[in-house]
Formats: structure tokens, C-alpha cells, sequence
């Protein structure tokens, strides 16, 4: 029992005196060198409200153009059957020579 | 370069200024840094954060403290969130290595080899347990034993780090004291009585 005392009294005290590490002699170099990268714009930074407002005029947009364009391709394939219809082109199920 | 004027000019920005202070305190920040983190590549990485938030803080700094307070506190708050995210990271780590149905992980045994260079040979070994030891402690009793082990901070310079009184700082101590005797008993029973 002594011994372990002994071994834990001698274990907590051994860091005592201790000899500071050295920092590495380039560290002033590496410092400033990611200051600068820290410093540097990765590219044009908006605010997130913006980013939000911008994708959501993009998604808008989008619904839009994809809207339109279905309901003129509705709108040209009615026209094209009204067309067919008045000169007598359309053809039924059991007519073949009108 | 007195300690107003040096101040003065870094919330100016001065690069000779910074170069100044990054030379007074490069020792003690790495020092202190390896003592929390154990890692020489980690401790240097943190040492290179810590002047850098300094750098960056440094026009908000209100001198109610010391710039070494300042220097220190950024420097014990860098090495504890790392720790944090370390300690989240082996969590994940072994939580994901359970999902595989491998537990070789949970079951290895840490043996403390990190060796302090500032450490006399014959102590090595002993210093070595030591900090592995210092890791278990709950954070703040961690921070307070680590600064006045490594840095020989007394126990006011460690209350105006961690921003508290110096009897809390006493209390503290005194509880990583006896935490780590009952740690060391553990250990040195298994190896001594048998």
C-alpha cells in the first residue's frame, strides 16, 4: 500500500519543473499565411435572405416558363383538331372513307 | 514594448506589433495547447488558430484583462472545442462501428504514449499517465490543474483565464487532486498488487 503512495505521490509531482514545448520557428510565417487565406473573398458573398429570394424567383420562374409552354402546346393541339374538324379530316373509329 | 502601447497597436493592425506578440507567446500557447491535446500536429494547428482569432478579436479586445489573459483564454477555448468535437467525433466513430457488429474498437485500451519534450527522462513515463490521467478530469478542473501544471499559472492568473474567483480556482484544484489520486490508485493497484 505504501508502494502505490509512493507511486501516485512520485506520478502527480512529475510534471513539476517541466521545460516548456517550442513552438515550431515558422509558425509566424504560417500564421500570416492563413490570415491572408482567411482574408481572401472566395467569390461574391450575398446575404442568405438574398440567396433564398434569388432561388425562389429562379423556382418561380421556372414553374412559369413550364406552365406557359404546356398551355400553348394545349392551346395549338385544340386548334389543330378545330381545324381538322371544319375541312373534314378527322377520322372516327369505324370510317375510313368519310 | 509596454503592454499599452502594444495593445494599441494591434487593434491598429500593426504588423510589427503582432509579430511581437506572436513571439512573446508562441511557447506558451504551443505548451499549452500540447498539454490539452496531447498531439504535437494538432497543438501546432491550435497554436496557429489561437493568433489568429486574436488577430481577428483583437479591435473588440476591452482591456478589463491582460493580453495574456486574452492570449490564454482564446488559447483554452480553441484546445476545449476541439476536444468537444474529438470527443463527438469517437462517439459517432464508435456508435457507427456498434451498427457494424464490430466492437474491437470499444474494447481497445488507451495507453498513455504521448511524451512531453520538456519532460526529464526518468519522468517520462510517469508524466505520460499523468496527462492521460488529466483527460478524464471534468472540463474545468481540467483546465485549471492543466495551466498550473504546465504553465505554472498561479491559482489568480488561472481565475482571470477561466473568469472565475480564485477560491472556485482553489476548489477546483483541489478536486482534481483527489480525483486523479483515486484514478492513479486504480491504476497502480492493477499493476502493483498483482
Amino acid at each position: 500500500m505504501k508502494n502505490i503512495e509512493e507511486e501516485i505521490q512520485k506520478t502527480l509531482h512529475s510534471l513539476d519543473g517541466l521545460e516548456r514545448a517550442k513552438a515550431n520557428p515558422f509558425l509566424y510565417a504560417k500564421i500570416r499565411h492563413r490570415l491572408a487565406e482567411a482574408q481572401t473573398p472566395l467569390g461574391i458573398r450575398l446575404p442568405v435572405s438574398l440567396q433564398l429570394g434569388m432561388l425562389t424567383l429562379v423556382l418561380v420562374l421556372n414553374f412559369w416558363t413550364i406552365a406557359s409552354n404546356w398551355q400553348k402546346s394545349q392551346s395549338s393541339a385544340n386548334n389543330a383538331t378545330t381545324f381538322a374538324e371544319s375541312m373534314g379530316l378527322t377520322l372516327t373509329d369505324n370510317s375510313f372513307y368519310p | 514594448m509596454q503592454e499599452k502601447t502594444l495593445i494599441d497597436k494591434l487593434k491598429q493592425a500593426d504588423q510589427q506589433a503582432f509579430r511581437y506578440l506572436v513571439e512573446q507567446y508562441q511557447d506558451k500557447v504551443f505548451n499549452t495547447c500540447v498539454g490539452f491535446v496531447r498531439n504535437f500536429t494538432d497543438a501546432e494547428d491550435l497554436t496557429q488558430e489561437v493568433f489568429v482569432k486574436v488577430y481577428q478579436t483583437m479591435a473588440s479586445f476591452r482591456e478589463e484583462a491582460s493580453i495574456s489573459t486574452f492570449v490564454y483564454r482564446i488559447a483554452v477555448n480553441e484546445c476545449l472545442a476541439f476536444l468537444r468535437k474529438q470527443k463527438r467525433q469517437k462517439r459517432l466513430g464508435a456508435w457507427l462501428s456498434w451498427l457494424k457488429g464490430d466492437d474491437t474498437e470499444t474494447m481497445v485500451q488507451q495507453v498513455p504514449d504521448f511524451v512531453h519534450p520538456g519532460v526529464i527522462l526518468e519522468n517520462q513515463e510517469r508524466a505520460a499517465l499523468l496527462l492521460a490521467k488529466m483527460q478524464e478530469l471534468p472540463e474545468r478542473q481540467r483546465v485549471a490543474f492543466t495551466l498550473h501544471k504546465l504553465e505554472g499559472m498561479s491559482h489568480q492568473e488561472i481565475a482571470a483565464i477561466m473568469q472565475i474567483s480564485v477560491s472556485a480556482v482553489e476548489s477546483l484544484m483541489t478536486r482534481a487532486k483527489q480525483q486523479l489520486q483515486q484514478k492513479l490508485q486504480a491504476y497502480y493497484s492493477l499493476f502493483i498488487e498483482s
